[in-house]
């Protein structure tokens, strides 16, 4: 029998930043899918959607818009948003236990002392928690193609706000992910996620209101026809979906010239706070970076 | 020099697995490490120097010197708070150190961890497992994560379950496993991929009698196989049993290292323990003047306490001595020479 670990394979591996990658990600999607919390998360998510679908067919019926295909963007809109609501809540709930929960559980060092990168248990982690929400927010797919079938909206809106939620998902984990690495509990995690969070969908928004009630007051009034600045709603998770969910509404504010798109300037926004997350986290995983811990002896 | 060192010539082994292939027509031989021999077959497979390693304030290591040689059983010893997981999470290469030097199989392993951890297993104090995850999956994931391919760990999988007595256990939730199944399992997991040096930080903790025997014939069985084990314990007894070799660490220094006869004092006080037949009292003042006898007392047991002063060839005329008085001896027992090695050697301080 060879060798199994032999030196033109070390050669090539060593070189590898990613290394392990793909072992623990498959893990991490297996362990997601193991157990209640799974099937919990499906139930209820699905739900809630079924809950929002049913609360617009009601409304629309009551309302006598029955056959009105703006029916069909209502509902669509209705679950988008929903649905990037729940992906932000849920979020956390995978991804904050990443790296804490390996400390937590005495796994963390059986981790880190095998060829595994620093970047291969990072990557691995976000991968097995975003692939968990993709295969839970496509289980929606079916509900959200309903609004296809009411008209109004097009399958290119649909999978755009997909591709929107997809970044979404990617941003919240790598939050999650970098918070998980820098505290030692999976709660602490999650609660700076969920502030995070909180702070880029409501704390934008508020500013954004400062920012323009200031500008309002100190400019003239042929200024203040000009383009207002948007800079904060960039950092707004909903922003881009707005824009993809309601294609012409920026038009129909008045905001077309002032703005360029919020979905090239909020997902650039989120991409690299991404990048900048998951840098941090895997800076952080390195057993052997320098750390200011109180002292372990035996 | 190479940054993948050869391997150290083994026989063929169940555990450890084979040595690199020595047939130019051997397939395995394109992949198999490869450097001078000279230097693989010579030097010890770790070797410490001046490991240094500090906390703020408090100096958990200062300049440890340590060799473990192939095929050996290492005992690391101290008290707690002494550096012993210190050493080895840093020889394991998942703590930073200070200063010093740590090679493995000629590997700096402080400069390139990652080479080092192709040819070391570690297996932390306290270490858990995946509980959403059966044995078999277990050592799987480990598997790939040391890059061993699918035919690989198929291959060595049922090995390590054998040889860790668990081979029924493949298809079982690793969480239902005993403490003691759990503690070969991760011993398994650590030589998924056939280290040549086994880090074990108080690998015994925890387990009962039985699962402490399986545990150091496994060990034993590994080293039979040339893999050099370095181990962590306070229960010196279990140390006494198995360790060729010993280092004795306090105040994360080195006070004693080498095989375990050696760094044992030559002379010195012992106390020594007698059981007579019958009533001791008419024998005390016999046994009491004896050359190096240094007092005698009874127990409440009924046992003689002697403190006797000399080395082994003095307890030899000492014992031979008692017999040819006709003094009724039914046992004596000394203590192991790990432990007269432990209690010369510290004083019971901590960093």
């Amino acid at each position: 029998m060879s060798d199994p670990v032999g030196r033109r394979e070390v050669g090539r591996e060593m070189s590898n930043p990613f290394r392990g990658f793909a072992p623990l990600f498959l893990r991490e999607l297996k362990g997601q899918m193991r157990g209640r919390r799974a099937p919990v998360t499906f139930t209820v998510y699905l739900a809630l959607m079924v809950v929002v679908l049913a609360g617009v067919l009601l409304v629309a019926d009551s309302s006598g818009a029955k056959g009105d295909p703006t029916v069909g963007q209502v509902l669509f809109i209705a679950m988008a948003f929903t649905q990037t609501a729940l992906i932000l809540l849920l979020g956390p709930v995978f991804a904050a236990g990443a790296i804490a929960g390996e400390r937590e559980r005495q796994t963390f060092e059986t981790l880190v002392s095998t060829r595994m990168t620093s970047g291969g248990i990072v990557f691995g982690k976000v991968a097995g928690a975003v692939g968990f929400l993709v295969v839970l927010t496509a289980s929606s797919l079916p509900l959200m193609a309903l609004a296809y079938v009411f008209g109004g909206v097009g399958p290119s809106t649909i999978f755009a706000v997909y591709g929107w939620d997809l970044l979404l998902m990617i941003w919240v984990v790598s939050l999650a992910v970098a918070a998980s690495s820098l505290v030692g509990r999976t709660l602490w995690a999650a609660v700076i996620t969920y502030v995070l969070v909180f702070l880029a969908v409501f704390m934008t928004g508020f500013l954004e209101v400062v920012q323009m009630s200031l500008r309002s007051a100190a400019l003239d009034g042929a200024a203040q026809n000009s383009a207002p600045s948007v800079f904060f709603l960039y950092a707004n998770p909903f922003s881009g979906l707005w824009e993809l969910a309601l294609p012409g509404a920026r038009e129909e504010l008045g905001l077309e010239t002032a703005l360029r798109s919020f979905t090239a300037y909020g997902g650039a926004w989120h991409a690299a706070v991404s990048a900048g997350a998951l840098g941090l986290a895997v800076w952080a995983v390195s057993p052997l970076r320098r750390r200011w811990a109180r002292p372990r002896l035996a | 020099m190479s940054e993948i060192p050869d391997r150290t010539p083994m026989p063929s082994a169940d555990l450890a697995g084979p040595g690199p292939p020595t047939s130019p027509a051997d397939p395995a031989g394109t992949v198999a490490p490869n450097v001078p021999p000279s230097s693989a077959a010579s030097a010890p497979v770790l070797q410490v120097r001046g490991l240094v390693k500090r906390y703020g304030r408090v100096t958990a290591l200062q300049g440890a010197d340590l060799d473990v040689e192939a095929g050996a059983i290492h005992g690391l010893v101290g008290t707690n708070g002494a550096g012993k997981t210190t050493l080895l999470r840093i020889v394991g290469t998942v703590l930073r150190a200070d200063a010093g030097a740590v090679s493995v199989m000629g590997v700096d392993a402080l400069a390139k961890p990652s080479a080092a951890r192709l040819l070391l297993g570690f297996m932390p104090d306290f270490f858990g497992v995946y509980e959403d995850l059966t044995v078999y999956e277990y050592l799987d994931f480990f598997g790939a994560a040391y890059g061993l391919e699918g035919p690989a760990r198929a291959t060595r999988i049922p090995e390590l379950l054998a040889h860790t007595h668990l081979e029924g256990k493949a298809a079982s939730d690793v969480q239902r496993l005993s403490r003691g199944m759990q503690q070969r399992l991760c011993l398994a997991r650590a030589l998924i991929h056939r280290p040549r040096l086994l880090l074990l930080d108080e690998p015994a903790s925890g387990l009962d009698p039985r699962g402490r025997a399986e545990l150091r014939d496994i060990l034993k069985a590994l080293a039979a196989d040339g893999v050099a084990i370095l181990i962590s314990s306070h229960i010196l007894s279990e140390l006494a049993d198995m360790c060729t070799a010993v280092t004795i660490i306090e105040q994360g220094s080195v006070v004693a290292s080498g095989p375990v006869d050696t760094i044992a004092p030559a002379a010195r006080v012992r106390s020594l323990s007698a059981r007579l037949a019958g009533d001791p009292t008419p024998w005390l003042e016999f046994v009491a003047t004896r050359p190096g006898v240094d007092g005698v007392a009874v127990s409440a047991t009924g046992t003689v306490e002697i403190r006797f002063a000399g080395d082994l060839a003095a307890q030899a005329r000492f014992v031979a001595e008692l017999v040819e008085a006709g003094v009724p001896l039914a046992a004596l027992e000394a203590p192991r020479a790990l432990e007269e090695a432990y209690f010369e050697s510290t004083q019971g301080l901590v960093t």
